[in-house]
């Protein structure tokens, strides 16, 4: 029964994950100005919401205003060198749902082939330990890391990116402690059982 | 605004090494030590998770709070004295020999009776 379970859940999780990569929370496609949200964001110039749009499409968009604008050719060379610029800096999204349920879904196809007996409980357990320790120093450095910034008032181009990955990292951090609690349950209860 | 780093860290250093020290001394059981260390974790950790997944929420969604920036202090704060009690987590336990269920042995003779992770298969019925 507890199989069933946790395929269903696997089920159910995998197409929020698939769907949470499109940025947009309202499931918008090509949202024109001045969008529907209050996130409407437009780095391209293209007077559709940047959340609404896939990356792919974003470019061909971009590529068809270039060849549209021959004549600004200034203004186009700076919008790309703009689109290049929003590309290397990491965007205002931590992607919390899709990292989540991402690290939720690759937690019950473990679990799931530990109660088929396809995966070994050291073994298994042995992964989530990994995961944590190694989510935790991650996280745990890069917050160092911005703290040290923050009180000494360093300011530099990579500010951007190790916050972008202390988030990142927390989240598989935070998922993976909530993994550990289930894994460890009865030794959590007994902290407060006796 | 300043994040103390040194005030939270060499405090909750000398309070383990304490701590440690009376139970290889055995003024205090293991069970103690682990005990206090364990729900230390568990409140810095529900607070510091608790506010950064509010944070990145508030950021995905473009909301600005006015406890914004209070939420990010007591982040770092409540971060600072995770980091260290999660070493301190790890020390306790690592290559700490688990508690061997006297009926585990036989769970390895029969592995269709293993009970979920959730139990952690130590009781096999």
């Amino acid at each position: 029964m507890k199989k069933i379970y946790v395929v269903l859940l696997i089920i159910l999780l995998t197409p929020v994950a698939v769907y949470a990569w499109n940025d947009c929370p309202y499931g918008l496609l090509n949202d024109p100005f001045p969008g529907q949200c209050p996130r409407y964001t437009d780095t391209n110039h293209d007077s559709i919401c940047d959340h609404s749009q896939s990356p792919t499409s974003a470019s061909t968009n971009n590529t068809q205003n270039l060849n549209n604008n021959s004549n600004e050719n200034n203004n186009s060379n700076n919008s790309s060198s703009d689109i290049q610029k929003d590309n290397s800096v990491p965007s205002e999204n931590y992607y919390l749902i899709p990292v989540a349920v991402s690290t939720t879904i690759i937690y019950l196809v473990t679990y799931l082939l530990y109660l088929e007996n396809m995966l070994k409980k050291k073994i298994f357990y042995k992964i989530w330990n990994y995961v944590l320790i190694a989510s935790f120093i991650l996280t745990g450095l890069t917050g160092l890391i911005m703290i040290i910034i923050v009180n000494y008032g360093i300011g530099s181009s990579w500010n951007l990116t190790i916050d972008f990955w202390h988030a990142e990292f927390a989240i598989i951090m935070a998922v993976s402690t909530i993994i550990h609690f289930h894994l460890y349950w009865k030794p959590l209860k007994k902290v407060f059982t006796g | 605004m300043t994040y103390d780093l040194i005030t939270i860290s060499i405090p909750l250093i000398l309070t383990y090494c304490a701590s440690y020290i009376l139970y290889r001394k055995n003024h205090i059981k293991r069970s103690l030590h682990i005990r206090l260390w364990n729900i230390l974790i568990l409140i810095t950790f529900l607070v510091s998770a608790g506010a950064g997944l509010t944070l990145i929420s508030l950021v995905e969604y473009g909301i600005a709070l006015p406890i914004s920036q209070t939420l990010l202090y007591w982040h770092i704060e409540f971060g600072i004295a995770m980091f260290w009690i999660a070493i301190f987590h790890i020390h306790s336990y690592w290559k700490y020999p688990q508690k061997q269920d006297p009926k585990e042995s036989s769970s390895k003779k029969e592995p269709s009776n293993k009970k979920s992770a959730g139990n952690k298969g130590r009781k096999v019925n």
